[in-house]
């Protein structure tokens, strides 16, 4: 009820550009418009960026940018100000990550599975050939070995040596200590390699 | 020398950039180490490459997603009063299970050995009452005698009593025998009365004579038919003059009770 009430101010004023995260955090619980938006604009490119290193997908990308934002605003009375808005906004953002990468899995099984492998050329998320030849054959190979990656290890490649996000926020994020990241980290880019070699031996990138 | 393979595969996995000496003479002379090392350089290649590589601007408006939170507050709003109706409701059926659960344990009825000595202490209260079973007798003679051949029994709606106290034992049928019936009203007797009379019975629609109610007949009781009680294998009554099949539960029909406390129930 209370949280019906707040979100009927959703028509407010402006508000201090100067205030920090968590303070305008406090004021969007209280159902401030206008802190909700300024939390939402600077946030909002950042959450992309990485939502999109997942999904390589703009309008996925957009949809789960959107679905972040408004879980994060519907479960702003559960944020406990121990940590960063910005580590608790980027969890929410990495779980709906995983959980969209296993629905479109799923997704992809189904059709593939249909399709008994046949029309997997014309599969509508499959890349254009032309398009294909055309972009740097270095980014397909990253990308493609970076989602065949383990959600779990796939995350830590993008906010670490994507996103070059320190280990003390990773392991805010994630909920766990520096040193379990580091160790994560390693097992992740050992995982990313061997996936990653093959496919830079095809195309000539490694003799 | 697996001590310097590790150690440089470890590097290089902690994503050092830079080989220290000892380490860099090592990688001169091990293959292995060498095939590691291009891997970790195209590695590093890859990633800056896609580093550089332009992210999209994210070009979702705030008004749409302001849109969907006042969408999504006042679809919720509904359930703002239903949740705590729904705790007290559910507090409630839970209250009330538990209730009818243990209703039962603190009213239990009386058991059967209760339910005879009663019957048995109620017996000097009516000591000569006429019986329901002589009602019911007195109406199956009139339409055994008068339907000319129709095999019916018609039993007065308090009649039953009879039949249950032909289905229990002997000492409970006397008992049962002794209690007051209800009262015979002039309505019952006219009806008995109308039921000797040859004129009248052949008046009667068919289908009252086959046990269903005409219309317009609200005002007789109704009555049952029943089939013809077998009378070669007697139940000793002759006060009634009807014999019935005796009737003991879980044995066979030729088991005697011994005593009107261990009647057998169930156990087919």
């Amino acid at each position: 009820m209370e949280r019906a009430l707040a979100m009927d101010n959703l028509y407010a004023g402006a508000v201090d550009r100067t205030l920090t995260d968590e303070q305008l955090a406090a004021k969007a619980r209280e159902g401030d418009a206008a802190a909700m938006e300024e939390l939402y604009l600077r946030y909002r490119q950042p959450v992309f960026r990485i939502v999109y290193r997942s999904t390589r997908n703009i309008d996925e990308a957009e949809d789960i940018v959107q679905d972040v934002f408004l879980k994060a605003f519907e479960r702003l009375h559960t944020f406990r100000e121990q940590s960063r808005f910005s580590t608790w906004l980027m969890r929410i953002a990495l779980n709906l990550c995983t959980d969209r990468a296993r629905m479109r899995q799923r997704r992809q099984e189904l059709l593939e599975r249909e399709a008994d492998h046949k029309l997997a050329w014309c599969h509508p998320d499959a890349p254009d050939p032309i398009e294909t030849a055309q972009q740097n054959a270095f980014h397909e190979a990253f990308y493609t070995a970076l989602n065949q990656l383990p959600d779990h290890h796939r995350q830590l490649i993008i906010l670490r040596d994507l996103e070059e996000i320190d280990y003390e926020t990773i392991a805010q994020i994630l909920g766990t200590s520096v040193g379990a990241v580091k160790l994560r980290v390693m097992r992740a880019r050992r995982a990313f390699k061997a996936k990653l070699e093959p496919l830079l031996r095809a195309i000539g990138e490694l003799e | 020398m697996k001590h310097l393979c590790r150690e440089l595969e470890r590097h290089l996995e902690s994503g050092a950039e830079h080989l220290p000496d000892a380490l860099r003479a090592h990688l001169a002379g091990c293959a292995k180490c060498q095939r590691a090392w291009r891997l970790h350089q195209a590695y590093q290649r890859a990633l800056q490459a896609a580093q550089s590589e332009p992210t999209p601007a994210c070009e979702l408006p705030w008004s749409r997603v302001q849109a969907q939170l006042a969408a999504r507050a006042v679809s919720r709003r509904p359930l703002a009063w239903a949740r705590p109706a729904l705790g007290w409701g559910m507090a409630v059926a839970v209250a009330l299970a538990i209730g009818a659960t243990l209703l039962p344990w603190g009213s239990q009825p009386p058991s059967r050995g209760e339910t005879l000595a009663q019957a048995r202490r109620s017996e000097p209260r009516v000591p000569d009452a006429p019986s329901q079973a002589d009602t019911a007798r007195d109406a199956a003679d009139a339409v055994r005698s008068e339907a000319q051949g129709v095999a019916l029994a018609l039993v007065d709606p308090r009649a039953p009593d009879a039949r249950i106290v032909a289905q229990a034992t002997p000492r409970m049928r006397d008992s049962a025998r002794l209690q007051s019936p209800a009262p015979e009203t002039p309505q019952t007797d006219a009806y008995a009365a109308r039921l000797r009379d040859p004129e009248a019975l052949a008046r009667r629609p068919a289908d009252e004579v086959m046990g269903a109610p005409a219309f317009g007949a609200a005002s007789e009781p109704p009555f049952t038919v029943a089939s013809l009680p077998l009378t070669p294998f007697g139940v000793n009554d002759p006060a009634t003059g009807v014999e019935y099949l005796p009737i003991s539960y879980g044995s066979p029909s030729s088991h005697r009770e011994v005593s009107s406390n261990e009647a057998i129930i169930g156990s087919f």
